[in-house]
């Protein structure tokens, strides 16, 4: 589903003293099928901008369209259909969970929506996940909160949604969660052509993973551009207070202290480890 | 002072213990990095810290004081927390009414307070939201208000349990600096339960957790040696290890384990200078 902002702004309170524009003026096209990273500094409106993607905020001017949906301060109507292809995990896995039980928490999604799920389909989610299956019986209550975040996950990824929504999904995991995480959302983009939408500080992760970067900045889209495009604005990127790819920096540093010059074209870290051994063997040449 | 004596810990519906017969002594001053998998028992060991959870065996002591009711207030004025989750630490209506709150109870001058609150707020970059509503804040915000509650109080010891998580990077180094900082100029015992290896490995040590056992305690460098064990455990190495290791594999003998690119383009350099 295409996804269509036009002239989309997003007030907090308003009319009240603590009147907060979130989003101004926001003119952007994410085409179906997309891996889309949103970055910006805490506060820069990320959070408010996806929330307007499957209708928990509507916006105060402007439309915003997915695929036949359209929402505007006007009318929204349709706003189940378009949860049921729009799945959101939030950024705060407590917002999310209310079930007594794990299983029950993955069931209800299925039942509100009409959508059939076997019991192996719901099995093999948990796994996905990293979880393990004796979780189904547990209150999401008494999970630590990686736990909790993957509970959370898992019962979006059931609902097989067309489009999915990532507040800061890795936020919380252990590293090697992490790693796993990410890579079953790219398997899952790929192999579905699942349309992704990834906020995330993880400028590693934004690298790697997407095809398209999207950085906000106070409330507007600065920039909208490959990754690669966006982290040759170095400098513009450092002034709204964001920063580079570890790996950007590194290749940096590479070129400053050892005059060593690597292009950044998305090297894996072994392509980097082979250009600076034959960097180091070749030596000064004395 | 921070001293587990076979500390054992299960919630009361649980089959399994949360935190098995757990050894550890966190001297005055020291920074202390806590890595683990997801349920691996961080929180859990952070919340019996400061006597939200009573262990089920053992003995707990914060600078010389057994973990009782009796010591209990005494105990959490020594340590204060952040926890991973800010909302549920939200007490006041105004960002600054929050971060008062903890300060009430101290004894301190209103002029005083006033000045803390400020400057805390400052620290973490929130003066111009003293105004709004916690709850109403986005979620790298309210983390941002915890962490002030917590300065402006200064506890001898400080435990941030995943309290960065939700920070943007720049946030997070600043925060960071911030603590080393702190560290440095005061006598702050910092306990840090994270994620970030990057971060983890400035501490002055790391202990890691599995399963609610202890798994590794010891130096960010030693643990880095063992980096083709940390998947076992649910961790990864940072990229730093990672190249390192790799550009051995290139033949490139690298002797000292680096912690950070400086010390590593040193050793590179001489490796090209003999060539
Ligand atoms: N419920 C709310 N009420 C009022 N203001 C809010 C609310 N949620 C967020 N804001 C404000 O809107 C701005 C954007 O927040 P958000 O979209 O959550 O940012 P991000 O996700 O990029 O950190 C921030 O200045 C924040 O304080
Ligand atoms: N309130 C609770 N009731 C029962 N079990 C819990 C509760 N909180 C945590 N646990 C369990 O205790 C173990 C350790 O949890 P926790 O200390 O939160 O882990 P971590 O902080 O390392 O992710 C996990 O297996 C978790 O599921
Ligand atoms: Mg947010
Ligand atoms: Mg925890």
């Amino acid at each position: 589903m295409d996804i269509t902002f036009k002239n989309v702004s997003y007030i907090y309170q308003k009319n009240s003293p603590f009147e907060q524009r979130a989003l101004e003026d926001i003119n952007v096209q994410l085409p179906s099928g997309s891996f889309v990273s949103v970055v910006g500094h805490t506060g820069s409106g990320k959070s408010t901008f996806i929330q307007h993607l499957n209708g928990l905020l509507e916006p105060t001017e402007g439309v915003v369209q997915v695929g036949p949906y359209e929402l505007s301060p006007e009318k929204n109507k349709h706003l189940k259909g378009l949860r049921k292809n729009v799945g959101m995990v939030f950024q705060n896995p407590d917002h999310q969970l209310f079930e007594e039980t794990v299983q029950k928490e993955m069931m209800f999604g299925p039942k509100n929506f009409g959508i059939n799920v076997t019991g192996t389909e719901l099995e093999n989610v948990i796994k996905d996940v990293g979880l393990d299956l004796d979780i189904l019986s547990r209150s999401p209550f008494d999970l630590s909160g990686g736990q909790k975040k993957r509970v959370a996950i898992a019962s979006v990824l059931v609902l097989k949604p067309k489009v999915l929504i990532l507040d800061e999904p890795t936020a919380g995991l252990d590293p090697l969660g992490k790693y796993k995480m990410m890579e079953l959302f790219s398997h899952l983009h790929k192999s579905q052509q699942l349309t992704i939408i990834l906020v995330t500080h993880h400028m590693e992760d934004a690298l790697k993973y997407s095809d398209q970067m999207m950085v906000m900045n106070k409330g507007k889209v600065v920039l909208i551009d490959h990754p690669l495009n966006v982290f040759k604005r170095k400098e513009y990127l450092k002034e709204i207070g964001l920063a580079l790819p570890e790996k950007i920096e590194l290749i940096e540093i590479l070129q400053k202290e050892l005059n060593l010059t690597i292009d950044d074209a998305g090297q894996s870290v072994d392509e980097l480890a082979k250009s600076i051994g034959d960097w180091v063997k070749e030596g000064s040449g004395s | 002072m921070i001293e587990f004596e076979h500390v054992a810990f299960k919630y009361p519906q649980a089959e399994e213990e949360a935190i098995k017969n757990i050894n550890i002594t966190i001297n005055d001053g020291e920074w202390v990095a806590i890595l683990g998998h997801n349920g691996s028992g961080k929180s859990t060991l952070a919340k019996l810290t400061n006597g939200l959870l009573m262990p089920t065996e053992g003995s707990i002591s914060v600078n010389g004081l057994e973990l009782t009711e009796e010591h209990l207030w005494k105990i959490r004025r020594i340590v204060g927390m952040v926890f991973q989750n800010p909302e549920n630490q939200f007490v006041g209506t105004t960002v600054l009414d929050d971060v008062a709150f903890g300060l009430e109870n101290l004894g301190i001058s209103r002029e005083n307070m006033q000045r803390r609150i400020i400057d805390s707020l400052d620290t973490v970059g929130m003066s111009e939201y003293k105004l709004h509503e916690p709850f109403r804040l986005s979620g790298g915000q309210k983390q941002r208000v915890a962490i002030a509650s917590v300065l402006a109080i200064m506890p001898e010891i400080m435990i941030f349990d995943e309290a960065t998580t939700m920070l943007d990077p720049v946030g997070r180094r600043e925060l960071i600096r911030l603590i080393q900082d702190l560290h440095k100029s005061s006598d702050l015992t910092f306990l840090s339960i994270t994620h970030d290896m990057n971060e983890a490995i400035l501490a002055d040590r790391i202990i890691v957790l599995n399963d609610g056992e202890l798994w590794f305690e010891g130096k960010p460098s030693s643990l880095l040696e063992k980096s083709d064990e940390l998947e076992k455990v649910g961790l990864l190495p940072p990229l730093i290890t990672d190249l390192t290791d790799k550009l051995r594999k290139n033949g490139v003998n690298i002797t000292t384990q680096p912690l950070n690119y400086e010390e590593l383009v040193k050793q590179l350099w001489i490796l090209h200078s003999k060539m």
